[in-house]
């Protein structure tokens, strides 16, 4: 079911780009390789073409313990987390998050919990999901932060990477 | 005697003075230092505010006690459709974000009404630090939910060749309505010592439009520069004829 997605992205990045391309130049201002008689501008066109939707990489976390996937247990994955807790846990001093669900699913049923967000997973991959009681405050540009009930943190259950975190509703 | 019991302390308190970087920097949970500049849609005459794109030099940064990054944040202020009271996009390099490692990273996030969600794209490449990577956002057309994120190390959008091997990284931000009203770029600090970052460059910054034609920057927006502890300032004018001026930012000296 994600290859859909995936796939009207790729067609609408590349059809909207070179649509875009004959159009691209025609507010951009004369850069100062103007004034040598050879203007430079934007290549945006060159944006999305031949690029695919990249997984998230992640970071070294769960050793794996076997060849298999998952080549952790969800007993494994809650010892990381209780180890390496999110930072951004904003409950009150001294006070550590409970973890509330540690277990394996597909991608898809992690975007399903997500109410449509994207894991950047293919639908049958396996993941680790872990579900912590917050709350949790994230910043983002200046002057903002956000708070959610619950954190999350998954990892790639075939090489136990850290992939993504975050709070939910 | 007294003074020599004394020299380990008189060379930490010279040490700290020559380099020792503390700060008051906030916590996880909010009150971070900026470097930014930002614009607004009306800044950019633009109608139709669908995205952002600048071109980053990526640097080694030591996240201290907690994080730094340099990035980019594509917003809508002011809604109460996504937690918070914005809804947002960020793409960038982080030491601390998202990630339980100290080393230089890219990665994106996203505030929906789904939450927060951010995701760790693996580490900057030897290769690619100190030439142009490119850090995109944008609204893909006739898909009112969906965001493009692209990542793309050792490329410029002006056609300039770069030495090194192009490592392009496109991601989907689905489920996300924000209608954008403010477009940021700079660093963001949280903690209180021990971060450090060189001068790192955010060029070549152009605003899209809905036919992906739109224009370089051309106005100095509104800079927000906490210092100390970070510095963030136009080294190149973004009002005289180049690729959307030149914002520089470091850490913490």
């Amino acid at each position: 079911m994600i290859k859909k997605p995936i796939v009207f992205v790729l067609i609408y990045l590349m059809a909207g780009m070179g649509l875009g391309c004959s159009r691209q130049q025609q507010r951009g201002p004369e850069p100062q390789g103007a004034s040598q008689g050879k203007a430079v501008t934007p290549d945006v066109s060159r944006l999305g073409k031949g690029s695919q939707i990249t997984v998230p990489e992640g970071s070294a976390a769960i050793k794996p313990t076997s060849q298999s996937v998952p080549s952790f247990t969800a007993d494994a994955a809650r010892e990381y987390v209780l180890a390496h807790p999110l930072p951004a846990f904003a409950g009150r001093k001294n006070e550590k998050p409970n973890i509330t669900r540690a277990e394996f699913m597909t991608s898809k049923q992690v975007k399903q919990i997500l109410h449509g967000a994207s894991t950047g997973f293919p639908d049958d991959k396996v993941l680790c999901y872990v579900e912590l009681q917050g709350p949790f405050t994230f910043s983002g540009p200046p002057n903002t932060t956000v708070t959610y009930p619950r954190g999350i943190m998954i990892f790639n259950a075939a090489t136990g990477n850290f992939v993504m975190s975050g709070g939910i509703p | 005697m007294l003074h020599r019991r004394y020299l380990p302390a008189i060379a930490g308190v010279i040490l700290c003075l020559s380099g020792c970087a503390t700060y008051k920097c906030g916590g996880a949970s909010g009150g971070h230092c900026y470097a930014t500049v930002a614009w607004g849609k009306g800044d950019l005459q633009e109608t139709d505010f669908r995205g952002f794109i600048t071109v980053l030099t990526p640097v080694q940064l030591n996240k201290g006690d907690l994080l730094i990054n340099d990035e980019l944040w594509l917003t809508q202020e002011n809604t109460s459709v996504c937690g918070g009271g914005s809804c947002w996009t960020e793409v960038g390099v982080t030491s601390g974000a998202c990630s339980k490692s100290s080393d230089t990273r890219f990665f994106w996030a996203d505030n929906t009404p789904a939450g927060f969600l951010c995701r760790d794209l693996g580490p900057v490449q030897p290769q690619e630090f100190g030439q142009p990577a490119v850090l995109a956002i944008t609204k893909i057309r006739d898909h009112e939910d969906v965001f493009e994120v692209d990542v793309w190390p050792c490329s410029r959008i002006d056609g300039v060749n770069v030495p090194c091997p192009r490592r392009p990284m496109t991601h989907a931000s689905f489920g996300n309505p924000m209608q954008p009203n403010v477009a940021t770029i700079g660093m963001e600090l949280a903690g209180t010592s021990g971060a450090s970052a060189p001068a790192a460059t955010f060029t070549e910054n152009w605003h899209p439009d809905h036919f992906f034609a739109g224009a370089w920057v051309t106005i100095i927006g509104s800079p927000q520069v906490q210092n100390p502890p970070v510095q963030g300032s136009w080294t190149v004018n973004p009002s005289v004829p180049t690729e959307g001026g030149t914002w520089t930012t470091s850490c913490c000296q």
